[in-house]
């Protein structure tokens, strides 16, 4: 609904176009109407801000859900970004299982996430990426401002051990991934 | 920013039709899309690159229903409606992610942010210019902020200068529009030239310093010095008068609310002559209270 509801969103987004459809009504209505009033000037504010102002450039992210069930990973959900998964498998034997790792290469990113279950709900999280060894890894939880881990790498590889399942984010250079370790057991 | 408006409606007919992959098209969508939604926290409330990184993150992942909302059947710009949807979007984001704020996005929350060295050269702070332009007439308080800080008019400005300048909202509105972007050009060609200005005093301070260091060189080098000094010193200057030369554009946007160029620059003179006054008189009497 926009304002009081009087008008529909298109009706009064035409008029803010410059429209003649309406015109004496509307120009009524908004007189009267504050509400109205307020949402068609702070619209117009914020359509002649968007038009004028200058585009900075975005920060590379990927947005990764990782599902893992009874210590295997089932599916790898990209969110946003595109990107390849790789299940390898039979890598590592946990309590007499063997268990598979997931490899997930980011296509916006030079880098790939490889997520590794250690034990019942611990995963080792490596990051991979020719732009790390010039820079400073961070991982936090998502919405804290507290870092769990703030690693510089001096090769193209970083490891946060011991994590659980979670929402997470690694911020290096200009990127952000962030990846959702969910378990289902 | 520019969102190319024929394009993208082509992209969401084909995405509506569901005759192709709508991954791909949905993808050629966010590519023509991103940097907007992106920026749009930015630019139109002035939030950090963090929250312009959530707030994409969150527009994206629901891209598909945004879409799919679009009315292909209507006369109107992608951008227009767009920019609409981006807003409702950023309040629910706000709603959505941190609780503690306040749900409704206006003027107000644009406004903490806000540069106020339009009018003076020493530092001024909002609620001080805002009070000495409510001692001013409806008029010339009207007049200040349309040339100055058009972004600042809010519902009620807008009506009272639909009476005042004795025109429609809509026409109103459209001049509000044009006088933002206009002023937000006049920034942009400051920065630049300001840019240039910066660059040729580090040029200039190096050529003195070799001048100064290199007493003992013969006077052929020195001459040449000299003159890159001088040439340099003359393309300063230009940049400096460039950049203190009237705005010719906001001016021409903003005289449309008046009867011709004249009256448009006496009223605006006027104005800002009270002003000043107002605001030096309170400067004095907070001085002598102090």
């Amino acid at each position: 609904m926009f304002g009081c509801g009087k008008f529909s969103e298109i009706e009064l987004l035409k008029y803010l176009e410059g429209s003649k459809e309406n015109l004496d009504v509307i120009e009524k209505h908004l007189k009267e109407c504050p509400l109205c009033m307020k949402e068609i000037t702070e619209l117009n504010r914020v359509s002649a801000i968007m038009e004028s102002g200058r585009a900075e450039p975005l920060r590379k992210k990927a947005f990764v859900t990782i599902f893992a069930k009874n210590q295997d990973f089932e599916w790898v959900l990209p969110s946003a970004g595109t990107g390849r998964i790789e299940l390898l498998p039979q890598t590592r034997t946990i309590s007499g299982r063997r268990i598979k790792k997931a490899v997930y290469t980011i296509d916006e990113i030079p880098a790939n996430l490889e997520v590794v279950p250690v034990q019942e709900d611990t995963f080792w999280v490596l990051l991979r990426s020719p732009e790390l060894s010039s820079s400073e890894a961070i991982l936090r939880k998502k919405g804290s401002l507290k870092s769990i881990y703030s690693i510089s790498p001096e090769g193209p590889e970083v490891i946060f051990k011991g994590i659980g399942p979670g929402e997470y984010e690694v911020y290096f250079r200009e990127y952000v991934i962030r990846f959702n370790i969910k378990v289902e057991n | 920013m520019e969102l190319h408006d024929k394009k993208i409606k082509t992209l969401i007919e084909r995405f509506k039709s569901g005759k192709e992959d709508i991954h791909n098209i949905l993808n050629d969508l966010r590519r023509e899309v991103e940097l907007y939604i992106y920026n749009f926290p930015r630019l139109a409330y002035k939030k950090g690159p963090d929250i312009c990184s959530e707030f994409y993150l969150y527009v994206l992942e629901r891209l598909d229903s945004i879409i799919r909302k679009f009315p292909l059947n209507e006369t109107i710009q992608f951008k227009t409606w767009f920019n609409a949807v981006l807003r409702n979007q950023l309040t629910n984001f706000f709603y959505y992610h941190q609780k503690d704020r306040k749900l409704e996005l206006s003027l107000e929350d644009y406004e903490n942010d806000i540069s106020v060295d339009v009018f003076e050269k020493e530092e001024l702070d909002l609620k001080t210019l805002m009070k000495g332009l409510s001692s001013l007439n409806c008029m010339e308080r009207l007049s200040l902020l349309f040339f100055y800080m058009p972004e600042c008019l809010g519902a009620e400005d807008i009506k009272k200068a639909s009476e005042s300048f004795k025109m429609s909202i809509q026409e109103i509105l459209a001049i509000q529009r044009s006088l933002i972007v206009a002023r937000e050009k006049e920034i942009q060609r400051i920065r630049e030239i300001s840019d240039k200005i910066g660059k040729y005093s580090q040029t200039l301070a190096r050529l003195k310093y070799k001048l100064y260091k290199g007493s003992g060189e013969d006077l052929k080098i020195k001459n040449e010095l000299l003159q890159k000094i001088a040439r340099n010193e003359a393309s300063r200057a230009r940049l400096v008068r460039l950049m203190e030369a009237p705005d010719k554009a906001v001016f021409r946007e903003f005289s449309a609310l008046f009867r011709n160029a004249l009256v448009t620059k006496r009223y605006l003179k006027t104005a800002k002559r009270k002003l000043r006054i107002i605001l030096l008189t309170q400067k004095k009497m907070i001085e002598e209270a102090l």
